[in-house]
């Protein structure tokens, strides 16, 4: 029975010497590509980047629900407070803003390893790992 | 045993996800910290008036230090883990390869 990953390894790990060159000099950069340590990284600072703007807007979306619900429910705009408290002008709106600048502060980082490790921008390392999925898929 | 495992860790990719997931965490604990001093500084705006001048400077220093020594032990670990795992394999084919250039002379 064939490696479920033997595509990768047929690539990766055990073929470094077909993709080294003679010196055999392995640099990081090379190690951490032919590793697939980079992609794994990239895919896991986007992932934590969509996760944390979920995060972030889950908070005034579930306000905005709640908002709506009760006009419905009493078919009438429920109450606004005419002064805004300090926990509601503050606190819950810098949270929101924490965690979009956390799921920037992820994007920005997966583009920094996919540049230097790769030269190209996060997204089109991740298409090109699912075509050669596609690829051993089909084949 | 050792052989075994790193070959495990190799071969099932658990390695390579392990390696990946602390590189994201120590690469972005690194932006972290180069962000935190604005957080800290919308933080202190807000509470400024509960603070004396030096505290909010002494508590930036602190978080940004640790921060950056978790981020220096995280990447650490990634390339202690890396070169076990990955740079051993291309130095024993390089002691391989080595010795031919002597037998051809």
């Amino acid at each position: 029975m064939p490696h479920p990953f033997a595509f990768i390894l047929a690539k990766g790990w055990d073929s470094t010497n077909a993709q080294m060159p003679e010196t055999m000099q392995a640099t990081l950069r090379k190690v951490l590509i032919d590793s697939h340590v980079a992609a794994i990284a990239i895919a896991v600072l986007l992932a934590g980047a969509i996760e944390f703007v979920f995060i972030a807007l889950f908070d005034p979306a579930s306000r905005v629900l709640s908002f709506l619900t009760i006009a419905v429910a009493t078919n009438s705009p429920p109450y606004i407070p005419r002064t805004v408290d300090y926990a509601a002008r503050n606190v819950s709106l810098q949270a929101s803003l924490f965690d979009l600048s956390v799921a920037l502060n992820n994007l920005a980082c997966a583009w920094l390893i996919s540049r230097w490790a790769y030269g190209t921008g996060p997204m089109r390392i991740l298409r090109n790992y699912r075509d050669k999925l596609m690829r051993r898929k089909d084949a | 045993m050792l052989e075994r495992v790193k070959t495990a860790l190799v071969d099932s990719f658990v390695g390579a996800i392990a390696i990946g997931l602390l590189l994201s965490q120590g690469i972005s604990q690194i932006v972290r910290v180069a962000v935190n001093p604005i957080t800290v500084w919308l933080q202190q705006r807000q509470y400024s008036e509960n603070y004396s001048v030096g505290a909010p400077r002494a508590a930036l220093i602190e978080s940004i230090l640790a921060q950056l020594l978790v981020s220096v032990f995280l990447l650490l670990i990634v390339y202690v883990l890396l070169r076990w795992l990955y740079f051993p394999h291309v130095e024993k084919q390089d002691q391989d390869v080595s010795p031919e250039p002597e037998q051809s002379a």
